[in-house]
């Protein structure tokens, strides 16, 4: 029987004009994913757009989904 | 006569100097304001753009990544089954067999998270893409669909205007 291990560090990555700026956090640790959570919502605030790309096919993100694996955020859409 | 020769040579230069100005002026100063004004200022460092391309890629399936470094476009499918071929980040780079959709994405981006994020809200919530994009179309059904997708996202409180 294998031994159980930490689980594997949750990420989110906001898309940016570096690429994407990736914040990686142990969903175990209550006070890294709470610091994830704050980020999320100013971003939402902004009306910036979440993903959840942990699952197939993705999400889109309304609140924090501390159980997401990876999650994308992208600045608002808007028509051409 | 050397007087009128020097005035010559600095009236030639004086042209010259113009000419260079006016070129400058229409090549590097007016594209870059246009670029500015349509948000597309590509002010990204080579790591920038390499960072956002693999992290496009990455996401692709295996046959959209194909797609893509063979053609430069990929087809997306949508929850509803409907198909979108998404190509180079640009006005109307999205179309369905009878729609050209234009969706522009925010924020000071290199192209590649752009297209990632087209690419993402087609997948997972078609019905705000569509509200969301303006479509060209012969066929009145694509009406239909948008106004469909405005009243449904607005129920949503996914749109901000009233």
């Amino acid at each position: 029987m294998a031994a159980l291990g930490p689980r594997p560090l949750h990420v989110l990555r906001i898309l940016d004009e570096t690429g994407d700026t990736q914040i990686g956090y142990d969903p175990d640790d209550a006070a890294a994913v709470r610091q994830v959570e704050e980020r999320f919502e100013e971003l939402m605030r902004r009306n910036f757009v979440a993903f959840d790309v942990s699952t197939q096919p993705g999400r889109l993100l309304r609140t924090f989904d501390p159980e997401a694996k990876e999650i994308i955020i992208s600045h608002q859409f808007s028509g051409g | 006569m050397a007087g009128a020769l020097f005035a010559l040579i600095g009236s030639l230069a004086a042209i010259a100097g113009v000419m260079y100005a006016a070129w400058l002026v229409v090549h590097v100063v007016l594209p870059w304001i246009g670029r500015r004004a349509s948000g597309r200022e590509q002010a990204f460092t080579r790591a920038a753009e390499d960072r956002a391309r693999t992290l496009f890629l990455s996401k692709l399936t295996p046959a959209q990544r194909r797609s893509w470094l063979a053609r430069r476009r990929f087809s997306v499918t949508a929850p509803s089954g409907a198909r979108y071929t998404i190509a180079p980040y640009d006005p109307y780079n999205i179309r369905a067999s009878d729609a050209l959709f234009c969706l522009q994405v925010g924020g000071n981006t290199p192209d590649y998270d752009k297209l990632l994020a087209q690419k993402l809200l087609i997948e997972c919530d078609e019905t705000l893409f569509l509200a969301k994009a303006n479509v060209r179309s012969y066929s009145v059904e694509w009406d239909a669909r948008k106004e469909a997708a405005l009243e449904d996202c607005r129920a949503r409180g996914l749109l901000l205007e009233a």
